[in-house]
């Protein structure tokens, strides 16, 4: 624990943990019992989701923007989706079988705006495993480095799940925009 | 970032809005949940370790290794120099000593004592100052005002004599005290009355009126307090352990004061109210 506190640096980054803390602890949790829907296991998520913070603090700027916020909530996600992993390891291989079937990513076909609503649709429905790992990627612009770092995984296998959360959302939308066609 | 990455980023910010929508405001969640012992101790202990790291990290900026080099530097100098000093000076050191050393014995004994006498002085001097020294510290310690010898204590002047027993957020009351001569203890509670968070000191000072003015009683154990946080709309009771202090339970009047925040409060009781409620609780059952 000592090693990742290291790297808040200064006092004024340790101030700005506090306050990061101070203000956003009932949502983390809040986030992670919808997840969880354990208040105990939504606290161990919350305390790992702000360890993870302390090597990634960078990533927050003003305090209280709603970038902010979306960025702890994927955090507190993350760490959720990593302690159903760990309660429930049939689902983790489960994950790991499926949607390896040899078919070619062609999701960028499926990505554009006249596809917009079966996106936002299928999204909602991803599982939170593969969007957070999006998330990371599109909308904190993360390297699959600092990815593996929060989540606790080498690089290569954020790869590996990046290209599956691709595959999976492929398929999600062919499904989708087939049924309305 | 292409297109199709940036209409990704559009849709996945999008997803992430609609299910933060439902999350309810933070105070709302903090009414209806409560965090753990365990998890509030162990955010703590990272709260403070991280404020170590970052003291030690600035201690450490400051001593970079050029200023390890420099220290070896000026150590070889003093090294060197004080060989040469005991090996080529020597001779010169002990023919100035021979000579003082004959000087002082061809001098009458008055005389011998006139020589010793600057040493003599210079002794009484510095202990003078020692003295002085002494003196404006104890001063410092009452604000340069003078302390009262209270149940074998001295005792200074608070540095704020008059303080608010409330805040418009924050109230704080001696209640439920219990009086027992072998466990003396005093409940304190503190409510925080508005809708944001308060941070407290969870330790407190006890003071005792003497004469219309009011003094701070030296706790012995002399432990530091941490701040805590005390969310909106809760009250917290911290025990006050009174065999801390040497108080005598006689009439006077004393306060507990609280640093809540930036802000200082004190809240005023009597041992003699004490008593009496106490002894209401006991015939009344």
């Amino acid at each position: 624990m000592f090693l990742f506190l290291a790297l808040l640096d200064s006092p004024e980054e340790q101030e700005k943990f506090a306050e990061v803390y101070n203000h956003y602890r009932h949502f983390m949790w809040y986030v992670a019992n919808q997840k969880l829907q354990d208040e105990h296991l939504a606290e161990d998520a919350v305390q790992e989701a702000f360890l993870a913070l302390t090597r990634h603090l960078d990533q927050v700027e003003d305090l209280y923007s709603p970038r902010t916020k979306k960025y702890l909530a994927t955090i507190v996600r993350s760490k959720a989706v990593d302690i159903l992993r760990k309660l429930k390891p049939e689902e983790e291989l489960s994950e790991y079988l499926t949607g390896d079937d040899g078919q070619a990513d062609i999701l960028e076909q499926y990505l554009i705006q006249e596809n917009y609503n079966h996106l936002v649709s299928c999204i909602l429905e991803l599982e939170d495993s593969y969007r957070v790992i999006f998330e990371y990627k599109y909308m904190y612009q993360m390297g699959d480095a600092e990815i593996g770092d929060i989540l606790g995984i080498s690089a290569k296998n954020v790869n590996v799940r990046y290209f599956r959360a691709r595959k999976k959302l492929q398929k999600m939308i062919q499904k989708e925009v087939g049924r309305f066609e | 970032m292409n297109k199709q990455e940036e209409l990704l980023t559009q849709i996945l910010e999008e997803c992430l809005e609609e299910d933060l929508s439902f999350v309810p405001p933070e105070g709302e969640i903090a009414r209806t949940h409560r965090f753990s012992q365990p998890f509030e101790q162990s955010m703590e202990k990272l709260l403070e370790d991280s404020s170590r790291v970052s003291r030690r990290k600035e201690i450490q900026k400051h001593f970079s290794p050029r200023y390890g080099q420099w220290a070896a530097c000026i150590l070889v100098f003093c090294v060197c120099g004080w060989l040469f000093y005991h090996s080529g000076g020597l001779h010169v050191e002990k023919g100035a000593d021979m000579s003082a050393a004959e000087e002082e014995a061809s001098l009458p004994a008055s005389d011998r004592d006139l020589a010793a006498a600057p040493e003599t002085a210079e002794e009484q001097l510095a202990e003078e100052a020692s003295e002085e020294l002494s003196a404006a510290e104890s001063q410092d310690a009452g604000n340069g005002r003078e302390g009262k010898v209270y149940c074998g204590n001295t005792v200074y002047p608070a540095e704020m004599q008059k303080m608010p027993e409330r805040l418009e957020n924050v109230t704080t009351l001696v209640n439920c005290p219990v009086l027992d001569e072998e466990n003396p203890v005093l409940m304190l509670t503190i409510g925080n009355t508005g809708e944001e968070d308060i941070r407290y000191l969870n330790q407190y000072d006890l003071e005792v009126q003497l004469q219309d003015t009011w003094y701070r009683i030296p706790a012995e154990s002399g432990e530091e307090g941490r701040w805590l946080t005390l969310e909106a709309g809760m009250a917290v009771d911290e025990e006050i352990d009174l065999s801390e202090y040497r108080i005598d339970y006689d009439a006077s009047q004393y306060r507990l004061v609280t640093h809540v925040g930036q802000e200082t409060l004190g809240v005023e009781f009597t041992f003699g109210e004490v008593f009496k409620k106490t002894k209401e609780g006991e015939s009344a059952e």
